[in-house]
């Protein structure tokens, strides 16, 4: 690795934005030929190899920028203008790892400081439109998500959600890259293993998680209006449906998941948080979406957000090949 | 509180509507309230303070009932508004 912070990987293509990196990033999509480059959405990722304070906050804001210090992992700095980052790595880290903090919360502090919206969840292309699942760790978004990409809607981003609200109107969502972080039973679950790279770190932010890569596609390089929220809780029950949430319930669901939302606030973002959130409840079809815990009726639910959102939708009883493989896997 | 109170917003909250639902939040506790139907109707009327009779005539108006019906249900509105710190209630005197 080299310490004199040059960025020698990329460019790469963020959530629209232009990223040279220090640090290899392979999850990420090549920057496009045909992409104009705007010096204002450009961003420098770079190494720094001093040895970190370990009286340091785990979270500080001052002059000379925001700082994240993960202990085990890394330090982060993002500089006051959010066009440049300082990772200083620990000794030994996992870089899976290491990428899973960069793309979670030090990709939250990016989009607060560049004026967009981070919803936590993972988020499909369905029709032209961007299909997020959120909801709190635990309740199966990013399988969700793995689900509908293996049927064919690729998967825009998973954790991070960067949403657009510069059209006040039309929220739009900015993708990050066609990778989910997944637990070893979905893993096993959608038979990936060779699509899988495992975390080597023995608490990985999912327990034992590994990340599988999805079949990416140019889309990831524009932004796609937004077009539902489907609110996840634990699963359970029987029943496959989704409901509206309106209202102060739409308001408290999108409040509660934005991602790391107390940095926000602790960036002193109140307002624009509060705007950001009270248009996405607005504007966007907020769904709860109530589902069976059992990953063998993963299908079923697949099916109704695609027929919800697909203008032509797979007549029901047709099965396709994928999802019968599925069943027959899980069900074992 | 009397008749002839003025109510005045209190600084620091922020509004947006949400379907029928309009969210408010005091942008440093962060404490949040949701008024639906008259209440988040009273609170776009005090875009300017006013006293709680007119208050009352403007809500009478709308809802279309009479002022003095309207009148106990307003004061107990604007005494949880008080209780929650979101408006000031000034004495006839100061108006």
């Amino acid at each position: 690795m080299s310490f004199n912070g040059a960025s020698q990987y990329g460019p790469y293509v963020l959530c629209g934005w232009h990223l040279e990196s220090a640090i290899p990033l392979p999850e990420l999509m090549p920057w496009g030929e045909s992409q104009k480059l705007r010096p204002e959405e450009s961003i420098r990722i770079e190494l720094q190899g001093s040895p970190l304070d370990d009286t340091e906050d785990p979270f500080t804001n001052g002059e000379d920028g925001i700082s994240l210090r993960v202990k085990g992992v890394a330090g982060f700095r993002v500089n006051p203008g959010a066009d440049h980052v300082t990772v200083q790595p620990e000794e030994g880290v996992d870089p899976l790892l290491l990428r899973a903090y960069l793309f979670g919360s030090v990709l939250a502090i990016l989009c607060y400081r560049r004026g967009l919206f981070p919803l936590h969840g993972s988020c499909v292309l369905l029709d032209g439109k961007a299909i997020v699942f959120s909801g709190a760790r635990g309740t199966g978004k990013s399988t969700l998500a793995t689900a509908l990409a293996r049927r064919g809607h690729p998967l825009l981003c998973d954790d991070v959600c960067a949403i657009d609200l510069s059209n006040l109107r039309q929220p739009m969502l900015r993708p990050a890259f066609p990778r989910v972080k997944l637990l070893r039973d979905a893993i096993d679950c959608f038979q990936m293993g060779e699509a899988v790279t495992y975390s080597q770190a023995a608490q990985g932010l999912k327990g034992h998680f590994g990340v599988a890569a999805i079949q990416s596609v140019e889309a990831i390089r524009h932004a796609i209006p937004l077009g539902a929220v489907y609110a996840l809780d634990t699963p359970g029950g029987d029943q496959v449906s989704r409901s509206p949430l309106r209202g102060k319930d739409a308001f408290a669901f999108i409040e509660n998941q934005a991602h790391r939302g107390w940095m926000g606030h602790n960036l002193g973002l109140h307002n624009q948080l509060f705007r950001h959130i009270a248009t996405v409840a607005a504007t966007v079809p907020i769904y709860r979406l109530d589902r069976p815990r059992a990953l063998d009726r993963l299908g079923e639910v697949a099916r109704l957000v695609e027929s919800a959102h697909s203008a032509v939708g797979t007549p029901s009883g047709l099965e396709s090949r994928e999802e019968a493989n599925l069943r027959k896997e899980c069900s074992q | 509180m009397t008749e002839n109170s003025l109510i005045a917003r209190r600084e620091g909250w922020i509004a947006a509507w949400v379907d029928e639902s309009l969210i408010m939040m005091h942008a440093e506790s962060e404490f949040y309230l949701n008024l639906t139907g008259s209440g988040s109707r009273i609170w776009e009327l005090l875009e300017s303070p006013r006293s709680v009779s007119d208050l009352c005539e403007a809500l009478s108006r709308e809802f279309d009932i009479e002022p003095d019906a309207a009148r106990p249900e307003v004061l107990a509105f604007l005494d949880q508004l008080l209780l929650r710190k979101a408006i000031d209630v000034r004495p006839p005197a100061m108006a």
